[in-house]
């Protein structure tokens, strides 16, 4: 089991450790839901090194990029951070990421840390065709996520005059300097707030991680609230929301599909976007008393229709919600269903994905 | 003379004759954090010592809840289906449950408040 380059830091706040995705990662802090607020209210810090980072450089970089992932990359500026399934070529996704276009020559791509290994093997087998050059960095460049409505301001205010952040938007990033040191911040995030992910070196996010927390306005954030705030936003986790089963188009990401270039698994979400998907990803409100958690199953009468992948009964809030790949022909908004928590069967209706209104800076 | 014991799986148990009134610990609820849901047994129902009663759900995830001692479900605190974080609030005043005892020597067995407090948590 790796630790994070801060893990004394995280050790030093007290912080509650969980293994994830290889590393030992802070849970939490002073606890889930002060953290969920802190995102939603002000600002929280979140260290998300564990996630995997590689550095695709050479010639072809931004057409190999393209070439394995389902959104434009080769077309876009540099600075532009774009979100993407990699998938095989059944459709069915390896990984979702993000790429940020670093220049011409050079991208960026951040995967999820559960992921990183079958990535790498997965990329190499592809770059027969291209002239380009893998660099996996993930403990070399780290990365902290600065999520909420203040942290632009505090951003600015601590860290960097010299960039103008209101004008920065989202899914967009500058390369910079910070005290003579390279830093990538990026105005995106994995919470359905505003707020800003940050690249550089270990010193450097060191630094960065204990300048910000000296802030009062800055709340230390784990996994915990981490996957709560994505879930209200109702942003996909891999291995819940998309697997090797569930594909982008059944998970409702044909936003991030471009069927006018060619890329790997191309035809199959072709045709599952042309003809239709046979489960889809749909919310979930439980009418009775309790909480639907990830794999409880759903049915309509004696039948299996669907799975939850993600549940809870979210901080300040009394409504048992939840995400479910659930068969088309039970997907539609307000079909009731039943959903089994342990032995204990529960009404529950289809509703919308919609738990929160997401503030991007767009 | 009512006594109260604890077991190991961070339960606190109150004997008052042969009726023993149970809840959980202010350690286990600080290790779950804030508490949405809790799923009771019906009353009538009978459990052996150290089965699984019912389940305590934080924001986070799902807790199975032990009983330390056997017997029968006489009565569940329904003022915890409309608010569950009382036990957040006042872990070792709320109780979950209450039991008609079975076999008075379990009870003997538990934890004194001293030997929980110095179990290693």
């Amino acid at each position: 089991m790796a630790k994070l380059k801060l893990n004394d830091d995280h050790i030093k706040l007290g912080a509650k450790m969980v293994f994830y995705g290889g590393f030992s990662m802070p849970q939490e802090y002073k606890g889930l839901v002060t953290e969920h607020r802190a995102v939603r209210q002000s600002a929280g810090l979140f260290d998300v090194s564990h996630m995997g980072r590689v550095l695709v450089h050479g010639k072809d970089a931004l057409r190999f990029v393209d070439y394995l992932v389902t959104n434009h990359i080769q077309n876009q500026p540099v600075n532009k951070a774009i979100y993407a399934l990699m998938c095989n070529p059944e459709g069915f996704p390896i990984d979702d990421l993000i790429a940020y276009v670093l220049s011409p020559k050079k991208v960026l791509l951040v995967i999820n840390a559960i992921n990183a290994v079958i990535d790498m093997e997965w990329m190499n087998q592809q770059k027969a065709n291209f002239e380009v050059e893998l660099e996996v960095v993930t403990s070399s460049l780290l990365q902290l996520a600065f999520q909420g409505p203040s942290a632009a301001l505090i951003l600015q205010e601590n860290i960097t005059k010299k960039v103008e952040l209101q004008d920065l938007k989202f899914m967009t990033f500058v390369q910079t300097h910070y005290q003579g040191k390279e830093l990538l911040i990026s105005r995106s995030g994995y919470t359905g707030s505003d707020g800003f992910e940050l690249y550089a070196d270990e010193e450097t996010i060191r630094h960065l991680w204990s300048k910000l927390l000296q802030d009062s306005r800055v709340t230390p954030c784990g996994l915990g609230a981490r996957d709560t705030l994505r879930f209200e936003a109702a942003l996909p986790l891999y291995s819940h929301e998309l697997s090797e089963h569930i594909s982008p188009v059944e998970a409702g990401l044909n936003f991030a599909i471009k069927l006018n270039k060619d890329f790997i698994g191309k035809d199959a979400l072709a045709k599952q976007i042309n003809e239709g998907v046979s489960k889809k990803l749909v919310g979930i409100e439980l009418i009775g008393r309790g909480v639907a958690r990830a794999e409880y199953p759903i049915f309509v009468g004696d039948k299996q229709v669907g799975t939850i992948t993600t549940g809870y009964i979210l901080p300040d809030s009394t409504k048992a919600l939840a995400m479910a790949i659930i068969e088309t022909a039970y997907s539609a908004i307000g079909t009731k269903v039943t959903v089994m928590m342990r032995t204990t069967p529960i009404e529950a209706v289809v509703r919308d994905m919609i738990f929160m209104q997401k503030q991007y800076k767009r | 003379m009512s006594q109260r014991k604890y077991s190991p799986s961070h339960e606190w148990v109150v004997l008052e004759g042969n009726i023993a009134t149970i809840g959980i610990t202010d350690y286990a609820q600080g290790s779950l954090g804030t508490i949405v849901f809790v799923d009771l047994p019906t009353v009538g129902k009978t459990f052996k010592e150290n089965d699984v009663f019912g389940v305590v759900e934080s924001v986070k995830a799902a807790s199975d809840l032990y009983i330390p001692v056997s017997g029968e479900i006489i009565d569940t605190n329904q003022a915890l289906s409309g608010s569950p974080d009382l036990i957040n609030q006042q872990a070792e005043e709320t109780w979950i449950i209450k039991v008609k005892i079975s076999n008075p020597s379990e009870f003997d067995t538990l934890l004194s408040k001293e030997d929980y407090d110095a179990l290693p948590k």
